[in-house]
């Protein structure tokens, strides 16, 4: 198939915008007589609340209204509290709130509040919490063997037992990775106002998810639907971390009291260590093997901390377990586990980067004990065709192979070089994959076509990550115009079709698919509207390379233009809807290659190269693939090398700016090589499928097994520290 | 929390006057000074702002050697032509000094006055053996660079005295310098191990005449190494005197642990980067070629 838009590499359509610095975010924007809200957060990290005294803030000056957990007597869609009511269980959890004139004032009031705190023991790591005995971090737990679990996730296939008794080698290791903020630059923001003559609610914020945000807040406030607007503002920055409500029930309740607009804005800190981090896990992994390196059975134990409130972790974490490989025999018991730790939230490919990091560590402990090429092993395990994948799906296609053959084409495995001779430095090449499964969700899109021969697309996703150009670029494909001649509005909830919310890399998936499918309703309403003057039935009708013809009769054809405008006459205006919720799970797999230099001496590790292949199905813009790729990549080795959250003994957070969580920086990165596979189409648009999120995947174990290849040092414990390579290769511990 | 009143002296003597008063802080490019403050670690009544102080900024040649106002930005030693010749390693370190846009806020002597254990300025300043200027309500006097330092944030200054210049000698013939830091990343990042060197080798270029080694964040200040330089001076250099120099220069590493490193590793590195420094020192040491 040629194509005309779909595959040109197009720059970001809001990315002169953004250069410019025109964007206007959370944080710029004002409402007239607007106030400002601030929180009052936990000093404990496990505390019941005694007693909460707003009274002395109340009467301070600005002050217009002051609200506690009381205010919220249900907690969101995933179970936290906007307000801590009873009990805190994490540092950080707000407790009250303040809405003044100033933000200095909301601030000083928010300060003034008094809450008396009954101190108890508290609970940090998903072991401890796990024992019998354990402080519990919610009191109706039912299991009194093990209060703290959140929820697990089981999956079960062929027999265990005997084929660990087959097995000609058994390897067992756990695996270790940490507390993580996501990254984002924006912290969270919003701006609340309620109409007093309507009654109507509209929230601007910084979300990926608007019309859930109108649910959750329709049931946090107790207002019908009906009555909110949620405005999705441009998100600077999320990574799964802007999925929840966060302060928006906060602005919006302290509106409704106050009577005037209130925008909360948190700060750097509270961002850290207040809102949804990615959760630490404890990987334990057991897996049998033949000599000649076939898997044959995993037996796994995961632990996902999911901090002071549930999280859905346990079972996705279930389901990516046998990584991109066929295991006929698999036992594995994933849990979310509760902790005195901020709800963990999302964080790109949820638990798949944790997992990964375990399996694809353990793969390569593996294929150097059987003394295997790592690519080797990994090309006679990966899944096939029909292979049972993904806690139970099909695999609907062979490409696992192809994608981590390609990434070690690529960077050049076979004639890979170590030098751990002489000299400080040492190079090494470390290969892993992952895998990751796409779920459109419900998508929708209604495509306008303009009597000058433009088109309009409306869709309710946010744009994060430059999607809102794929689809500009996918009407066009689909009317054969300029992707110029398209212009793409992220409307708000009450101005477009209802969408799930820009994660799981559904966005180009499921809602280009519904972008695609609203263009080809629209082009057969042109030719209904036009097939009673054209003379010939609307299925001999063709809309392409903008124009409106008839089949097999050259020389009658009109402009797309011509066509809207007269087709309006007879009908109305021409507005296509697309909207889906059939799309099957999209499997896309990732794999890379990183070139590492690691330095005996210090046991500073650097990223020399990072070879990255993947299989998207289509790119429809390759240049934002290739964005999305590297960006994933650079999070993954900031993931790999410097990110953890560091608590002191009390539960504080240490670390809680950019200053101290390092996040890599310009001239951290390597090369990155991005090889896209155009393979495994998926029913998307055009075939494309989900690629934000896999290639995150990977790139952590790819760096330690690096490592281990430079220097033969196996680091088990993310982030790969410096100190713990010059311990283990001075022998000591 | 009350606003600081914020004056501007326009002279030396004016910051001084200003500088006496009770919770005054003197403020130049203010990167450390804001951030603080936004923490609450420090609550000024009274903020004096240097930067309107003519005559303490720039870089000259004197006859005691190269002068660098106390205002200088950090910036301006990158590209500076003075220094270039003369201080090429001050440069250096310059360049990677925090971020451009630090750069071109913070001065030289914020940077010493803040006297955080790992100021990056501070270590060439150490083996050029540097010494400050400082200007108080009882006129002029000068300070060893290595007896500027006396805690984390604490300084030999005095209330009311600010620090106007640094002097410092020109590096004498046959000497090379270098410096090296680590951090967990190459840019934006406080080093947990800093290590400069000078050596001055003898004219055959055999000997180490005399030796300066100066560590930065391995104790609350930066300091000199006496007892590695000790080993070196007067020695015919050799792999296992580096080596030595470097074991004794972590007799003087007092190191904490704490988010960026522990104490052993920050120790170590000492040892690591001492030895490492000291070879690019030696190497770039210019020889007399014989005829």
């Amino acid at each position: 198939m040629r194509f005309t838009a779909v595959g040109k590499r197009v720059p970001r359509l809001d990315g002169p915008e953004k250069v410019a610095g025109r964007t206007q975010f959370g944080a710029d924007i004002a409402l007239p007589g607007m106030l400002w809200g601030a929180t009052l957060r936990s000093t404990h990290a496990h505390a019941r609340i005694v007693r909460v005294r707003t009274d002395k803030a109340t009467k301070m000056p600005g002050v217009l209204a002051v609200i506690t957990g009381q205010a919220f007597p249900t907690s969101d869609g995933e179970g936290v509290p906007v307000l801590a009511r009873d009990k805190v269980r994490f540092q950080g959890e707000a407790v009250a709130a303040v809405a003044a004139e100033t933000e200095e004032q909301a601030r000083a009031a928010a300060s003034a509040i008094e809450v008396d705190y009954a101190p108890l023991p508290y609970v940090a790591d998903v072991r401890e919490a796990m024992k019998r005995g354990a402080t519990r971090v919610h009191d109706e737990s039912e299991d009194p063997k093990h209060p703290n679990i959140a929820g697990v996730a089981e999956v079960k296939r062929g027999d265990v037992e005997a084929a660990f008794a087959a097995a000609d080698l058994v390897f067992e290791d756990t695996f270790e990775t940490p507390w993580v903020h996501q990254g984002f630059l924006e912290p969270h923001v919003s701006l609340a106002a309620m109409d007093p003559a309507s009654g109507r609610l509209t929230v601007w914020t910084s979300t990926q998810a608007q019309f859930n945000q109108r649910a959750d807040l329709a049931n946090l406030l107790h207002l019908p639907m009906s009555h909110i607007r949620v405005i999705g503002l441009p998100v600077g920055g999320a990574f799964g971390g802007k999925n929840a409500v966060c302060v928006e029930p906060i602005a919006a309740e302290l509106a409704r009291r106050a009577g005037r607009p209130v925008k909360v804005v948190v700060s750097r800190r509270d961002d850290f260590f207040a809102t949804r981090p990615c959760g630490a896990s404890v990987m334990e992994l057991k897996t049998g093997v033949k000599k000649d390196g076939t898997l044959v059975a995993l037996q796994a134990r995961l632990l996902f901390d999911t901090g002071g409130y549930p999280g859905a972790q346990h079972g996705v974490g279930a389901s990516l377990a046998q990584g991109p490989y066929r295991v006929l025999n698999m036992d594995v018991k994933s849990y979310s586990v509760y902790t005195n730790r901020p709800p963990a939230g999302a964080r790109r490919a949820l638990t798949s980067p944790h997992v990964h990091f375990a399996l694809e560590s353990q793969l390569d402990i593996i294929a150097h004990a059987l003394g295997i090429d790592p690519l080797q092993i990994r090309l006679r395990n990966a899944l096939r065709k029909g292979d049972t994948a993904l806690g139970g799906m099909e695999m609907p296609y062979t490409v696992a192979g192809k994608v981590i053959r390609t990434a070690a084409e690529k960077a050049g495995w076979q004639r890979r070089r170590r030098s751990s001779g002489r000299g400080a430095k040492a190079r090494g090449f470390g290969l892993a994959a992952g895998h990751w499964s796409v779920w459109a969700g419900a998508s929708s899109a209604w495509v306008q076509v303009n009597e000058d021969g433009t088109i309009s697309v409306v869709t309710g996703a946010i744009n994060l990550t430059g999607t809102n150009t794929s689809f500009a670029q996918i009407a066009a494909e689909s009317f054969g115009i300029l992707v110029e001649r398209v212009t793409v509005h992220q409307g708000d909830t009450d101005t477009s079709p209802r969408n799930d919310g820009s994660w799981g890399s559904r966005v180009l998936f499921g809602v280009g698919e519904a972008v695609r499918r609203a263009c080809e309703d629209a082009k057969r309403q042109l030719a209904e509207g036009l097939s009673e003057e054209m003379g010939v039935p609307a299925d001999r009708i063709l809309v392409s390379e903008g124009q409106v013809s008839v089949r097999g009769k050259a020389g009658r054809s009109l402009t797309l233009a011509e066509a809207a405008s007269r087709a309006a006459d007879y009908r109305g205006a021409i507005i296509g809807r697309g909207a889906l919720s059939d799309l099957p799970f999209a499997v896309a797999v990732a794999a890379q290659v990183a070139e590492v230099e690691v330095d005996r001496e210090t046991g500073q590790v650097e990223v020399k190269r990072l070879t990255c292949s993947q299989d998207v199905g289509r790119a429809i813009n390759p240049m934002s693939v290739e964005g999305q790729v590297e960006g994933a990549a650079s999070q993954g080795i900031g993931y790999g090398l410097c990110e953890e959250y560091i608590y002191g003994t009390d539960g504080t957070l240490l670390n809680d700016n950019f200053m101290d969580f390092r996040m890599p920086t310009s001239v951290d990165h390597p090369q990155y090589q991005v090889a896209l596979i155009e393979e495994g189409l998926d029913g998307g648009p055009f075939g494309a499928k989900g690629v934000g999120e896999p290639p995150l995947v990977p790139t952590a174990a790819a760096i330690a097994n690096a490592v281990y290849d430079a220097v033969g040092v196996r680091v088990k414990q993310l982030p790969i520290k410096p100190e713990s390579i010059v311990r283990a290769l001075s022998g000591g511990r | 929390m009350a606003e600081p009143q914020m004056l501007q002296p326009s002279t030396v003597r004016e910051a001084v006057r200003a500088l006496a008063a009770r919770g005054a802080v003197a403020m130049a490019g203010a990167t450390d000074l804001i951030p603080a403050m936004r923490k609450g670690e420090i609550r000024p009544r009274i903020l004096v702002n240097l930067k309107g102080i003519a005559g303490i900024r720039g870089v000259k040649r004197t006859r005691r050697g190269i002068w660098i106002g106390a205002l200088t930005r950090v910036a301006d030693l990158l590209d500076d032509p003075v220094i270039a010749q003369n201080l090429p390693l001050l440069a250096e370190v310059a360049a990677e000094f925090a971020s451009p846009q630090i750069r071109n806020l913070a001065t030289i002597g914020g940077n010493l006055c803040n006297a955080a254990p790992s100021a990056d300025l501070a270590l060439p300043l150490l083996v050029f053996d540097a010494t400050a200027e400082v200007r108080g309500r009882s006129g002029k006097r000068e300070i060893a660079t290595s007896d500027f330092f006396r805690g984390v944030n604490r300084t030999a200054l005095r209330r009311g005295e600010i620090l106007t210049g640094l002097l410092v000698p020109r590096p004498r013939v046959r000497t090379g310098a270098a410096h090296l830091k680590l951090g967990v990343r190459k840019a934006m990042d406080l080093a947990f191990v800093g290590i400069a060197a000078a050596v001055q080798v003898s004219s055959d270029g055999k000997k180490c005449r005399r030796a300066r080694v100066a560590l930065g964040s391995v104790a609350p200040t930066p300091r000199r190494a006496a007892k590695a330089e000790a080993v070196l001076e007067g020695q015919v250099v050799t792999s296992q005197l580096i080596d030595e120099a470097a074991e004794a220069a972590v007799s003087a590493a007092r190191p904490v642990s704490d988010l960026r490193a522990s104490a052993d590793y920050r120790r170590e590195m000492t040892r690591v980067l001492t030895g490492r420094a000291l070879r690019e020192a030696f190497r770039r040491a210019p020889q007399e070629r014989p005829r």
